[in-house]
């Protein structure tokens, strides 16, 4: 008994309703949209929601990238690669700028987004508040009046407490000065690339079931307070060994021979292009 | 029939995320009925048995063709997800934009998409667009704006409340217009 | 000579899932599909419970292809019914036309028809029994034979007809049936759900539950995490449950067409509940707990049926009485999809928290 499969896995009232909750996250940016979410033949928790948004857009003339931790090679994301293409036939890439769908697990690309790209982010947990109220029908109703006063809170107890931010990746920002929004564990240094970026990018919880969006073009700023502002993880004295790259995400690895720390950057693709240019090879 | 539902989606989507750029949705699928055929396209990739629409003048070729298409059934004005103004009826756009539903605090999402068929959504008069999606500001000329620009103000006055709009015209551009976009002008 | 990507990832995939088949098939023996589905009933029952998918033979090949993992069976078809076009829904059915299998009532001694002990492993003696070691199909039927032979006592119960304990109790002014309630129940499979949940998303959250933990937390109801202290169950029932689909819009019973009939386990618990009448007295009245499983799940739908009422009736207090707590953490694909999830390379997010962590402790330097 053979079945022939759909085109990108989904049924066609599956991808139409994840269609439908895309453009009402886009109308209202931050606001996590409620879906259906049906399961994929990838566990809950290992990037079904960021896949179901991809299988609904993704067409025959799409280039697809599937990045991991900024790797392209990483097991999870060559799994989620090979199940896009094994059920769409689709190009893929390695390299961001050729890319017109980039699904990314705790990254964002450093090459810029351009018009007409779209960043899918995997999330474990969609609700930004949920660190301090374990309820969602209690944090729907905080959104509702922009009542978040609780997540200042537990910064300024961070500040008291250990004289900073405590909360390293996925750190809350406002989107477009109206709801807070958990941007998914991207480091924080990822956090200011969503501001008015030029492509879309969206972001799905596959085991929550919450599909939202930051349009193009949109304001997006981390919560902080005037005399404690946001910081970004520093690399201060800190530099890529193989292409002396400084201001991007980096690596921390230790030599096997010498004991020291090096520094590699973690957008993989980045640093082969980068290196490619410093080489002066082409392709 | 196999509506390419893929690539028109997508089409809907950049439109959305760019408000006010238009995007060249030329169908070549004939429909029975009274909307143009880039119309029909549009809803039918959106519409199945889940949501439920409204046709504004009811017109039953029209009617019966999409939810024969789509499985989707219809429903009251106040009660619809999917709003369809075809251009025989836009002289009452801005009474049922006033009717629509526009969601609520606790669930923004559940809104009215509304379908305006316009003659042309790339026209000299213009207004200027501002807000997510827009760098800076974009200048947008859809014919007879003064229709329905008052009462769609007032609809999305209060964020997150609100409608969003796509504007389908005759010259086969399809113009996406969320809640967030500021929209000024001569009106 | 240009720097290329590092392609371990794709390989180190390809060698772990060669493995994984190698060690299936290495020592020569499987079972058939037929196999598991004749002789592994409350497997293939606790899959399709677990999977909301009523498929015999596919739960069967689900457990074959999971290697009898009950996790990633449930996956495989939890998957698989995301695949499937969905056509229509039955006509509500009764389950008082169930063709009853097993029917027990720990409420009530007499009852219509007595109690009916059917299939269940209830009185078995649990001795491990080491002939099964040497147990050949031969023997088989051998022993079937044996058991053809014997005289089967007739009967004139009809089983397809067996009254309800709960009627019979209406019947004799027992119990006072509340009033109905038509609500179209929602689909939580085609709508996610929404808190304060409505009573059809609870029960198809609790039917789609994990067996372990909707059998702990009712465990824990009863025992003294929650109200529901020693309820009784009214009726216990086990069938097979017919279902028919309506062709057409109208509601016209001679267009009903009859699809089939599936196994089903059904629990009415019968649990006090404080009334206050018109004078402002309190008395008690009898509140049902309701259980029901695809497949024979007795334990899980028991369990079932001390939490519904423990979602009705809530009492702050207790964490059962959380409906949030309860309904989101008991399904066992997205539970073992999240707590799996840590296996992930979470390498960026650590590196973050440790340069947090440095962040803090340096300022800590500098103020001392």
């Amino acid at each position: 008994m053979t079945t022939r499969r759909n085109f990108a896995f989904l049924d066609e009232n599956s991808k139409k309703e994840i269609r439908r909750t895309i453009l009402k996250a886009i109308a209202i940016p931050g606001y996590q949209v409620p879906f259906a979410s049906r399961e994929l033949p990838i566990a809950r928790g290992w990037g079904t929601g960021g896949l179901q948004v991809s299988l609904s857009l993704v067409g025959t003339e799409d280039v697809v990238k599937v990045i991991d931790q900024g790797s392209d090679e990483s097991v999870n994301a060559v799994n989620i690669k090979k199940m896009i293409t094994d059920t769409t036939g689709v190009t893929t890439t390695v390299h961001t700028d050729e890319a017109t769908l980039i699904q990314s697990r705790h990254r964002v690309p450093e090459v810029p987004l351009k018009e007409g790209q779209t960043l899918i982010l995997q999330v474990p947990i969609p609700e930004p508040l949920r660190e301090v109220e374990p309820s969602e029908q209690k944090t729907k109703e905080m959104h509702a009046h922009a009542d978040y006063s609780v997540s200042w809170l537990h910064l300024f107890e961070q500040i008291v407490k250990y004289g900073q931010a405590s909360m390293h990746a996925d750190y809350p920002v406002i989107v477009n000065n109206r709801y807070l929004m958990a941007p998914s564990p991207i480091p924080r240094f990822d956090n200011p690339k969503l501001h008015q970026n030029e492509g879309l990018i969206l972001l799905g919880a596959g085991r929550e079931k919450k599909i939202y969006a930051v349009p193009p073009y949109t304001n997006v700023k981390s919560i902080d307070f005037e005399d404690y502002p946001f910081e970004r993880e520093s690399f201060v004295g800190k530099a890529c060994r193989l292409t002396g790259a400084t201001d991007v995400y980096l690596d921390e690895l230790k030599d096997e021979e010498t004991g020291e720390a090096y520094y590699l950057i973690n957008d993989q693709s980045y640093m082969l292009e980068l290196l490619n240019k410093q080489e002066g090879v082409t392709g | 029939m196999s509506l390419d539902t893929q690539k028109i989606f997508r089409n809907l989507m950049l439109a959305l995320s760019y408000p006010g750029r238009v995007v060249n949705v030329a169908s070549d699928t004939m429909y029975p009925g009274i909307l143009y055929p880039e119309t029909m396209d549009q809803i039918l990739t959106l519409l199945d048995a889940e949501v439920t629409f409204h046709l504004v003048g009811e017109d039953e070729e029209t009617e019966q063709e999409i939810k024969i298409r789509s499985l989707s059934k219809s429903a009251p004005l106040e009660k619809a997800d999917y709003i369809v103004i075809p251009y025989s009826e836009r002289e009452k756009t801005a009474e049922i934009l006033r009717k629509v539903k526009y969601g609520s605090l606790l669930d923004p999402d559940q809104s009215a998409t509304v379908f305006i068929e316009s003659a042309k959504v790339a026209q000299p008069n213009v207004l200027t667009w501002m807000g997510p999606g827009i760098k800076e500001n974009i200048q947008v000329g859809i014919s007879d704006q003064e229709l329905w620009l008052q009462a769609r103000n007032e609809v999305v006055a209060e964020f997150p409340f609100g409608i969003d709009l796509f504007f389908v015209g005759k010259d086969k551009g399809l113009v996406g217009l969320p809640r967030t976009t500021e929209v000024k002008g001569a009106y | 000579m240009g720097y290329v990507a590092v392609k371990g990832g794709q390989e180190a995939i390809a060698e772990s899932n060669k493995r994984l088949e190698y060690l299936r098939i290495q020592s020569g023996r499987t079972l058939d599909v037929a196999d598991i589905q004749a002789s592994m009933k409350p497997l293939i029952d606790q899959v399709m419970s677990e999977s909301s998918l009523y498929d015999e033979e596919l739960a069967a090949l689900a457990v074959k292809q999971a290697g009898g993992s009950m996790e990633e069976a449930v996956f495989l078809l939890r998957a698989h019914r995301s695949t499937l076009p969905r056509l229509y829904y039955t006509t509500t059915t009764d389950t008082k036309n169930m063709a009853v299998e097993r029917r027990v009532s720990s409420s009530f001694k007499d009852i219509p028809g007595g109690q009916i002990l059917g299939t269940a492993l209830d009185f078995t003696q649990r001795f491990l029994d080491f002939d099964l070691f040497n147990e050949a199909p031969s023997d088989l039927c051998e022993k079937r034979a044996t058991f053809e032979e014997e005289p089967v006592p007739e009967s004139n119960l009809d089983l397809r007809q067996l009254t309800k304990v709960i009627d019979y109790l209406e019947e004799v002014g027992l119990y006072q049936r509340p009033a109905m309630d038509n609500t179209e129940p929602d689909d939580i499979t085609k709508k996610s759900i929404q808190f304060p949940a409505s009573r059809s998303q609870r029960l198809q959250s609790l039917t789609r539950g994990q067996t372990g933990a909707v059998t702990s937390l009712g465990y824990a109801e009863i025992r003294g995490f929650g109200v529901a202290v020693h309820p009784n169950i009214g009726e216990l029932r086990i069938g097979e449950l017919p279902l028919y689909v309506q062709m057409d819009q109208e509601d016209n019973e001679e267009d009903e067409y009859y699809l089939g009939a599936i196994t089903v386990t059904e629990v009415e618990g019968f649990i006090p509940v404080d009334v206050v009448n018109e004078a402002g007295q309190t008395t008690q009245d009898f509140a049902i707990g309701y259980g029901f499983t695809f497949g024979q799940n007795e334990t899980k739908a028991i369990a079932m049926s001390v939490l519904d009422y423990a979602l009705e009736y809530k009492d702050p207090e207790y964490p059962t009485a959380n409906e949030e707590f309860v309904l989101l953490h008991i399904d066992s694909v997205e539970s073992s999809g999240f707590i799996s999830h840590l296996k992930l390379p979470h390498y960026v997010t650590f590196q973050s928290k440790l340069d947090s962590m440095r962040k803090m402790k340096n300022k800590g330097g500098d103020e001392a």
